[in-house]
């Protein structure tokens, strides 16, 4: 059809955590590309920050990945969100999950954790 | 070898179209000449015989004129030779007769020549006495001599006037002329004689320069008869070798015939080939023009039978095309209850062959009326099957209950423009007939024209491409209020394209048509095509109207409050990537809604969409409806399976059903419709335009 979405995903290895950044659209079209890029990060990296600044569109396939995420990897903490989009913060806060990741407005805020 | 022809009546093969009835008189006609060809060259001819005749008799005439002029000098200079032999004569006589024989002889001697004698004689009682002989030396005696009583009666006969008496002397040794003169008595009885001598040999050639008779070409013959013995001399041989003519003229008391001779042409005159040349030239140039009038007469005849055969031919075609047509269309649209409905086609003046525009009215049930116009590109046999086979289609699809916008993707494999080379502007019109309401779906087809009380404006449906055309999405739809007493009227492109002016020129022509658009439905359609095509259609055209009475309207009251308008209607398969397209789709239909309210609509049709693909077997519709009034829309989306969405809550090991949970949380209103007995569901919500819904449920919290 001639709607196009893409998403472009990129992971990096800091010292002390992995960064993976998230550009574009996020649903049950692209979720699987997420899925993928985030099987690659395992415990021993650190915690895990994904960047949603970039982001324009999530939906609950898109949830369903970083919580999938958040559930292999251990949970608790260990993966943190960046967003400052209002139509990302919505949909974290209508769904709770902002309460369920650790939600933070620039990504070294979620490096450090605080 | 030239290729055999069909002009060629009687070429290698047999003629291939024309009966023998026909093809008989027009090959005789290719045999004969026109009258008009054999009238240009008897008509040139004749004026070719007539100056070649002309220019003959002016040649003759230029010869004859010579010849005359001819004679005329040779006479007037035998004239002068008579007057200069008699002077000398005369001259010596009256010497003889004063002064005696002595002073005669004295002048005769003078005398010669010309004279190759001269003789004094002396005439008394009818007697003549030679008196003296004057002889230069060595010269011969008088010839006339040779017979004395010959000469005496010569002599004797002189008589004594002002003329010269001449005698001709042509014997076997000599031959000359004798002339006597004898004066009047009173002057003295004496005649004077003298002899001059002619060439033995007559033809003498070309006289000299100096002559009397240079470059003149003549005969001189003493007397009347032309005989050799009578010939004096010639300057040409005899009998002439050119045109001559002969003159008897006077010769002192004798005559002489001048016999004129004309040599080569005469100077002036037209050369004596010009009229061989003009002769030649006209016979060609009468020719020439007869073949030309031959063919022009010819080329004008064919062009003439063609002509007439043609027309006849573009007749009988326009009546079987049109015959056709008629045969194609529905004979008579059905009477509805609740509508007035007119139909009209006119065909196109200039088109011979069989158009590809339609109208069609099916009722579905009764409340509902489906009725389609369409114009399938191009003309003949192969748009007017595939208008045939899109009408029935049509009918059957609108028959068992698909929307317009469904109709029009069904029919999208009927005809495609890379296989067949055809395509097709089709408008499908479902008109809700109790509640008002007509769901309009067009592919590419000239905007249907809605009639309220406030007057006509043209229907702005979503564009969908034509059909047999691949198009970017799944066609659309928009849903119009029809009120009590309101008209919608569709119509080929026919009625609204000139050359002569744009499609918008052409629209607004029609939508400021001056007609009456609130009297009967019939005289509006004849109104608006005496407006729009007065002469006569270019194109074919197709118009169907159809107007709700209010009678109908009365009977809607529970319907009345029914304002949602159909924004867009579109088929997906279960493909995950159509989620993306359907949120797309849903936003492009509601480009009103902005900020906040877009992403939560964004949100809303995702989560819809991603629910129907996850759950439908192989495809799901989504349909946008606003209610402009209310500013809220209303988002459906029907996916073929069964089964009720339930709004689990969710855990965070568990990610399905947390759409539900977020369209709980974000829709101002939501529900699932299921038809009992049949598969499939509409799960849909409604969503305020003017910014956050607060009428919503709260947002549930989710626990760990």
């Amino acid at each position: 059809m001639g709607v196009i979405v893409t998403m472009d995903v990129a992971l990096e290895r800091a010292p002390g955590h992995t960064l993976v950044t998230v550009a574009g659209e996020v649903d049950l079209a692209t979720a699987p590309a997420l899925a993928s890029a985030l099987s690659e990060v395992t415990e021993a990296d650190g915690p895990l920050v994904i960047d949603l600044t970039e982001v324009a569109f999530l939906d609950s396939s898109g949830l369903s990945v970083l919580l999938q995420a958040r559930e292999r990897l251990g949970g608790g903490g260990v993966v943190r969100l960046v967003a400052t989009r209002p139509a990302i913060l919505r949909v974290l806060a209508v769904t709770g999950l902002d309460e369920v990741f650790s939600v933070f407005p620039t990504v070294g805020e979620a490096a450090s954790g605080s | 070898m030239s290729p055999p022809s069909r002009r060629t009546a009687e070429g290698p093969q047999p003629r291939e179209s024309g009966s023998g009835a026909e093809a008989a008189p027009r090959a005789a006609r290719r045999g004969a000449l026109h009258a008009a060809s054999v009238a240009v060259f008897t008509i040139v001819v004749a004026l070719a015989l007539g100056l070649t005749i002309a220019s003959t008799v002016s040649i003759s005439e230029a010869k004859q004129r010579y010849l005359d002029q001819q004679v005329r000098e040779v006479s007037s200079a035998l004239q002068a030779a008579v007057a200069a032999i008699q002077q000398p004569l005369i001259t010596s006589s009256r010497i003889a007769s004063k002064d005696g024989v002595a002073a005669f002889r004295v002048s005769a001697q003078a005398e010669m020549p010309p004279f190759s004698s001269m003789s004094l004689w002396r005439v008394a009682n009818g007697h003549a006495v030679l008196i003296t002989v004057v002889v230069p030396p060595g010269g011969p005696p008088p010839a006339l001599l040779d017979d004395p009583a010959a000469a005496r009666r010569f002599i004797a006969s002189v008589p004594a006037s002002s003329e010269l008496t001449v005698t001709a002397l042509f014997g076997l040794k000599v031959r000359g002329l004798g002339y006597a003169e004898r004066l009047s008595p009173s002057e003295g009885a004496y005649v004077v004689y003298g002899e001059t001598s002619l060439p033995l040999n007559p033809f003498i050639g070309p006289e000299p320069a100096g002559s009397p008779f240079a470059g003149l070409d003549f005969a001189l013959y003493f007397g009347r008869a032309q005989t050799l013995p009578t010939l004096m001399f010639s300057t040409v041989s005899l009998p002439p070798k050119g045109r001559s003519t002969s003159e008897v003229v006077p010769f002192a008391s004798a005559v002489v015939t001048v016999l004129s001779v004309l040599l080569g042409r005469p100077p002036g005159a037209l050369p004596p080939w010009v009229p061989f040349a003009i002769c030649g030239a006209g016979l060609a140039l009468a020719l020439l023009a007869a073949a030309l009038t031959e063919r022009l007469v010819r080329r004008r005849e064919s062009a003439e039978t063609e002509a007439s055969e043609r027309g006849e031919e573009r007749d009988t075609q326009r009546d079987i095309a049109q015959t056709l047509q008629h045969a194609l269309l529905p004979e008579e649209h059905p009477t509805f209850p609740g509508v007035e409905m007119a139909t009209r086609y006119v065909a196109g003046v200039t088109n011979l062959d069989v158009g590809g525009d339609w109208f069609d009215a099916i009722a579905v049930d009764e409340h509902h009326l489906f009725f389609t116009v369409g114009d399938v590109s191009g003309r003949g046999l192969g748009a007017a099957t595939v208008m045939g086979s899109l009408r029935s289609a049509i009918r059957a699809y609108a028959v068992q209950g698909d929307a317009p916008a469904e109709v029009l993707r069904k029919l999208d494999g009927l005809v495609s423009v890379g296989r067949d080379g055809y395509f097709a502007t089709v408008v499908c019109v479902l008109l809700d007939v109790a509640a008002g309401r007509a769901t309009i779906a067009s592919a590419g087809h000239t905007p249907a024209l809605l009639v309220t009380d406030r007057g006509p404006s043209f229907v702005d449906a979503p564009p969908n491409t034509p059909v047999g055309v691949v198009g970017p999405r799944a066609p659309r739809s928009v849903e119009v209020q029809l009120p009590a007493g309101a008209m919608l009227l569709a119509y080929t492109d026919g009625l609204v394209e000139r050359r002569d002016q744009s499609l918008d020129e052409g629209l607004e022509s029609l939508r400021s048509a001056p007609v009456d658009w609130h009297g009967p439905v019939e005289s509006i359609l004849a109104g608006v095509v005496e407006h729009m095509v007065p002469g006569g259609a270019h194109d074919d055209v197709a118009i169907l109207a159809v107007r709700r009475l209010a009678d109908a309207a009365d009977a809607t009251d529970e319907e009345a409050a029914a304002t949602w308008v159909l924004r867009a209607r579109q088929a997906f398969t279960r493909d995950r990537d159509e989620v993306p397209a359907a949120r797309a789709m849903v936003l492009e239909a509601v480009p009103e809604a902005t900020g906040d309210v877009r992403d939560a609509l964004a949100l809303l049709a995702s989560e819809l969409a991603t629910n129907a693909s996850l759950h439908a077997r192989t495809s799901f519709e989504v349909a946008v409806r606003c209610d402009d009034a209310a500013r809220r829309v209303r988002v459906e989306v029907t996916d073929f399976a069964g089964g009720e969405p339930t709004p689990r809550t969710p855990t965070p090991a568990e990610p399905r059903g947390r759409g539900l949970r977020i369209l709980a949380a974000t829709a101002s209103a939501w529900g699932v419709d299921q038809a009992p007995g049949e598969p499939g569901k509409t799960v849909w919500f409604e969503l305020g335009l003017e910014g956050p819904d607060s009428q919503g449920p709260k947002t549930p919290s989710v626990t760990v």
